[in-house]
């Protein structure tokens, strides 16, 4: 099995890309944040929402370090790690795009397929980007 | 305990999964702990001991899957619930999650309301383990409990309860044990058989309590006084008896002589004794060796104690000592001596004391013509023999040699305690003053010269027989009295005894052993008719062989017992005379030689057996005075074995009439079939063939195979309830019918208890309470009337039931027809653990040849006519598949 993937590329390739590509699809139409979902699955607590939205944001410079710095190591395993984290941080607050992003990076960690870590981070930090500033706005409502 | 007491680790090393948890469950009100990676969980979760653990799997460092690993491998975290929280539900990751040791999982996107979903069920499990595990451990320390209280029970029904002595039956079991040991070591052990002295007046003067202190002090005394390893046990009433391991007779004899002064110096105030201000016991001594049955020696020393009994109590005998002359030693040879001679004074008894050949001639001459028989003895060593053997009236002492010392002869004869009331006579060659008073100090009754004529000594020898005479009757009288006194007690306590006894065979023991005492017999027998009423047996007896008892027959009408039987009245033998035919019907020379007597027991018009009495001490015969007492007592003794033989009839009546209700049940006709017979036989079977395995052994012994014997014929008894429509209909019965024909088991259970509570406490008709009830529950819980399963239905029933169908499988019914053995035999095994214990078909399979020969032999007479046979079975699987 582990020799065929390492022979074919296509087959390598294959399965991140139709997930991302499914997903792009859709995450490019979905909200950075959806809060109303959000809030569903915290059973309309929204003190406890807006509380784990914080503890995100403070503890997204972390996150994002460690995966920036693991991707510029190369280092797969500490890649797969920090994207898991963040996958499962971002799914509590129905950060979809970053959700996805982050899963795409952990299965790139998994994988090992270097090649692909950048240029996914790189959109990774779009997204978080596109977060910042849906979060920023109802705050400073 | 509330949920709020409740405590939830959670783990994860994201601080937003840890904050949705902690305060979703904070909000449900559990207990938090928090920890943000592996190492720490491991650390929070052996110190706090959560409840549950929410464990995230993917951390840096330590992953939950280890985490989990760790704490299931620790005693003290294995049992807590492990709820992992997993970022994506990947089949092989929750597989993993599973095999780890986790309860459940719940996937990322955290849900509050999933969670707590969740935790609570694992909680609730949680509890719900806790409780089980707590509950058993209550059950384990009630099984413990249990335990202790079952050996206290059994150490209770080994101890006599006031003087915490082993008893008897407990005794038996240790003594036994000790004698095999003797037997295997070839070593000799001594029993004391020990009896408080008159402790039934102790009673009857200071009262019951005041009667089972003095009991408590006595086992404690005898306790103090023998050695930690002798067997020491309460052998009845106020009678012990102690087991000296390795020991000859005379070792036990020194541990008895303690106890005896043990009790004595207890100082325990006595005033209805005769023998001390204080209580005194007799006590008896035997030795034993693996020769010799232990029950031999214990007779013996028994024996042995009535000899301290009449010797005059509080005294040590052994078995050497039985066969002396017992108590009336000092007054039986006076008695003998007064019965040598006539009402005229030449019938006198003396002895002659002359070493001198000239001067014996001249006395025996003188004497021989005033009096009856002379004896002589020519030196003073052999007086004090002479004069024990031949008992003379007056002793006459010819002072005239070297040989003879008169006062040496007078001192020897004064201190005997046979001889001392002899009168004596001396005659010097110059008796003077001086000298004759220091002979009568002596103890001389009369001082003659040699020179006195003929006519002097035959007057003083008439003067001093005339004064033995006196001194004679005086004593006979205090004797009578004494005598008197002694029966009448005797037989005051066998009336008490007897009263209180409905055991045949204890009556008959303590008959015996009155009777023993009371005649100062050692050889006693009892015997009663037996069954068919044609012959005497001998059922009890003291001092006769068990080969004797074995053989002794006497034909109703002959020989002596047989026709005192037949005529009611006292027959005395006396030596060799009708003794001689007694041996033609023996084979056996007991009774041939001694005085015998034979005496009715009962009255007149109601005679229930009769009682030997022989080999008393010296031979002597039965006074009429004796026989009186013997008489009246057995008129006692028959009343007594009349009233309980009757009872023990009653009991018979009553089971008979029973068995017939049975068979009226069962066949609506008392006088056909044999159905009950055989079930009850294949019952016996089966129990004799359980008995056989360690599992039952214990459970099945005499008790049981005779109580299941009476048992089993009444398992169908309910269905005298059954209406003849049901009972005796040919062919199917349907549903309705079929649970009127249920109904038998509790109507017979009921029938039977109500005969329990008119006769309380006959073992076997609990047990056929329980065989009537249960005989058709399945031993995998699916029968009737209360579905009971495995060891839970009593034995008795799980035996009955194989028995039952096996029967209804062989015989012809009104619903079937009979099978062979083989293939009965083949359906009873296919329901073996479904049907029937499997070890009752094992054992069934064991007997399986005997069963198809008793089926064979106990065949009913007619099998093609059905009407021998009910209902009652066409509920088994077993027919209704073959039909």
């Amino acid at each position: 099995m582990e020799a065929a993937s390492r022979d074919s590329p296509v087959a390598k390739t294959e399965k991140p890309e139709t997930m991302t590509s499914t997903q792009h699809a859709n995450v490019n139409d979905l909200l950075p944040l959806d809060k109303q979902a959000a809030l569903t699955q915290l059973g309309g607590d929204t003190e406890l929402l807006s509380e784990i939205m914080d503890l995100f944001l403070d503890t997204l410079p972390d996150i994002l370090g460690e995966i920036k710095e693991a991707v510029t190591s190369k280092d797969s395993n500490r890649l797969q790690a920090a994207a898991h984290s963040l996958k499962g941080a971002a799914s509590n607050i129905c950060a979809e795009p970053t959700r996805a992003k982050a899963e795409a990076l952990e299965e790139f960690g998994k994988s090992g397929q270097l090649d692909l870590m950048e240029p996914t981070f790189r959109e990774l930090e779009v997204c978080i980007e596109k977060l910042k500033v849906s979060t920023e706005t109802p705050h400073k409502k | 305990m509330t949920e709020a007491a409740t405590r939830i680790l959670v783990v994860d090393d994201n601080p937003v999964n840890v904050r949705i948890l902690t305060r979703s469950l904070q909000k449900a009100g559990y207990e938090v702990s928090e920890a943000y990676d592996g190492f720490r969980a491991v650390d929070i979760a052996t110190e706090v001991l959560p409840d549950v653990i929410l464990l995230d799997i993917m951390m840096p460092g330590r992953n939950g899957l280890e985490v989990c690993s760790i704490l299931k491998a620790q005693p003290s975290t294995s049992h807590i619930p492990i709820i992992f929280v997993t970022a994506q539900s990947d089949p092989e990751e929750v597989v993993k999650a599973f095999t780890a040791g986790g309860s459940d999982y719940v996937s990322k996107p955290l849900r509050p309301a999933e969670i707590l979903a969740r935790v609570s069920v694992q909680v609730r499990l949680r509890k719900a383990e806790q409780e089980l595990v707590s509950r058993n451990e209550m059950s384990e320390n009630l099984a413990t409990e249990l335990a202790k209280t079952n050996e206290e029970l059994a150490l209770l029904s080994r101890v006599d309860p006031l003087t915490k002595l082993l008893n008897r039956r407990a005794w038996g079991e240790a003594a036994n044990q000790e004698y095999d040991r003797a037997r295997r070591n070839n070593t000799e052990y001594g029993i004391i058989m020990m009896d408080v002295d008159y402790f039934k007046r102790f009673n009857d003067t200071l009262g019951h309590q005041a009667g089972d202190e003095c009991l408590k002090k006595v086992a404690a005394a005898v306790t103090t006084a023998s050695r930690t390893m002798d067997i020491i046990g309460r052998y009845g009433g106020e009678e012990f008896v102690i087991l000296i391991p390795e020991a000859d007779l005379g070792g036990a004899h020194i541990v008895a002589e303690r106890i005896r002064t043990a009790i004595w110096e207890l100082s325990i105030e006595h005033p209805g004794s005769e023998v001390d201000t204080v209580v005194t016991a007799s006590l008896g001594v035997a030795s034993g060796d693996g020769s010799v049955p232990l029950n031999r020696t214990i007779s013996q020393a028994d024996d042995a104690m009535y000899v301290s009994k009449k010797k005059g109590r509080n005294l040590v005998s052994t078995s050497q000592d039985t066969f002396e002359p017992p108590e009336k030693k000092c007054i039986q040879p006076s008695t003998t001596r007064k019965s040598a001679v006539g009402e005229n004074s030449t019938g006198a008894k003396v002895l002659l004391v002359c070493a001198n050949q000239a001067d014996a001639t001249r006395f025996e001459q003188d004497i021989a013509s005033e009096c009856g028989q002379v004896f002589r003895v020519s030196s003073d060593d052999a007086v004090l023999k002479r004069a024990m053997d031949h008992n003379p009236n007056v002793i006459v002492i010819v002072d005239s040699s070297p040989q003879v010392n008169s006062t040496k002869c007078i001192r020897s004869l004064k201190r005997n305690a046979v001889t001392n009331n002899m009168p004596i006579v001396v005659i010097a060659e110059d008796v003077d003053v001086d000298n004759k008073q220091s002979l009568i100090d002596a103890g001389a009754d009369e001082c003659l010269t040699q020179e006195c004529t003929k006519e002097t000594i035959a007057r003083c020898i008439r003067l001093l027989y005339r004064v033995d005479r006196v001194q004679l009757d005086l004593l006979e009288s205090y004797q009578w009295r004494g005598e008197h006194s002694r029966s009448l007690n005797l037989l005051v306590d066998l009336c008490d005894v007897l009263a209180s006894n409905s055991n045949l065979e204890e009556a008959l023991q303590r008959i015996a052993v009155t009777a023993a005492e009371l005649a100062c017999c050692r050889r006693i027998s009892i015997m009663l008719p037996d069954a068919e009423r044609k012959y005497l047996r001998i059922v009890e007896s003291i001092g006769i062989s068990d080969e004797v008892i074995e053989k002794t027959k006497i034909p109703m009408g002959s020989a002596v017992a047989g026709k005192v039987y037949e005529t009611g009245s006292t027959k005395h033998t006396e030596p060799d005379t009708q003794a001689i035919s007694v041996d033609q019907y023996h084979g056996t020379k007991v009774f041939a030689s001694i005085p015998l007597i034979c005496v009715p027991i009962g009255f007149e018009s109601r005679i229930v057996g009769v009682l030997n009495l022989t080999d008393r001490a010296d031979d002597k015969p039965f006074t009429d005075q004796e026989s009186e007492y013997v008489e009246l007592f057995c008129k006692i003794s028959g009343s007594a074995i009349h009233g309980i033989l009757s009872e023990m009839s009653r009991d018979e009546a009553r089971d008979s009439i029973m068995l017939g209700l049975a068979k009226l049940a069962e066949h609506r006709d008392t006088d056909t079939g044999k159905h009950l017979d055989r079930v009850t036989q294949y019952c016996q079977m089966l129990a004799e063939e359980l008995a056989k395995s360690k599992k039952y052994e214990s459970q099945i012994d005499e008790a049981f195979m005779a109580d299941l014997e009476r048992a089993v014929p009444l398992h169908d008894i309910g269905k005298v309830a059954i209406p003849d429509s049901i009972l005796l209909k040919p062919g199917k019965l349907n549903e309705a019918e079929l649970s009127v024909m249920k109904t038998h088991a509790e109507m017979g259970t009921a029938t039977i208890r109500s005969i329990i509570e008119s006769a309380p406490g006959v073992t076997f008709l609990e047990m056929a309470a329980e065989v009537a009830n249960f005989h058709h529950e399945w031993f995998d819980g699916n029968g009737y009337p209360c579905g009971l399963r495995g060891q839970s239905i009593p034995l008795a029933a799980r035996i009955a039931t194989v028995a039952d169908v096996y029967d209804a499988l062989t015989t012809k019914r009104v619903y079937k027809d009979a099978f062979t053995h083989e293939r009965s035999s083949a359906i009873i095994t296919e329901l073996s653990g479904t049907q029937f214990d499997p070890d009752v078909i094992e054992a069934f399979l064991g007997r399986e040849n005997d069963f198809a020969t008793l089926a064979h032999e106990l065949a009913d007479d007619d099998p093609c006519e059905s009407k021998t046979v009910t209902h009652g079975l066409t509920d088994q699987p077993a027919l209704i598949e073959q039909e």
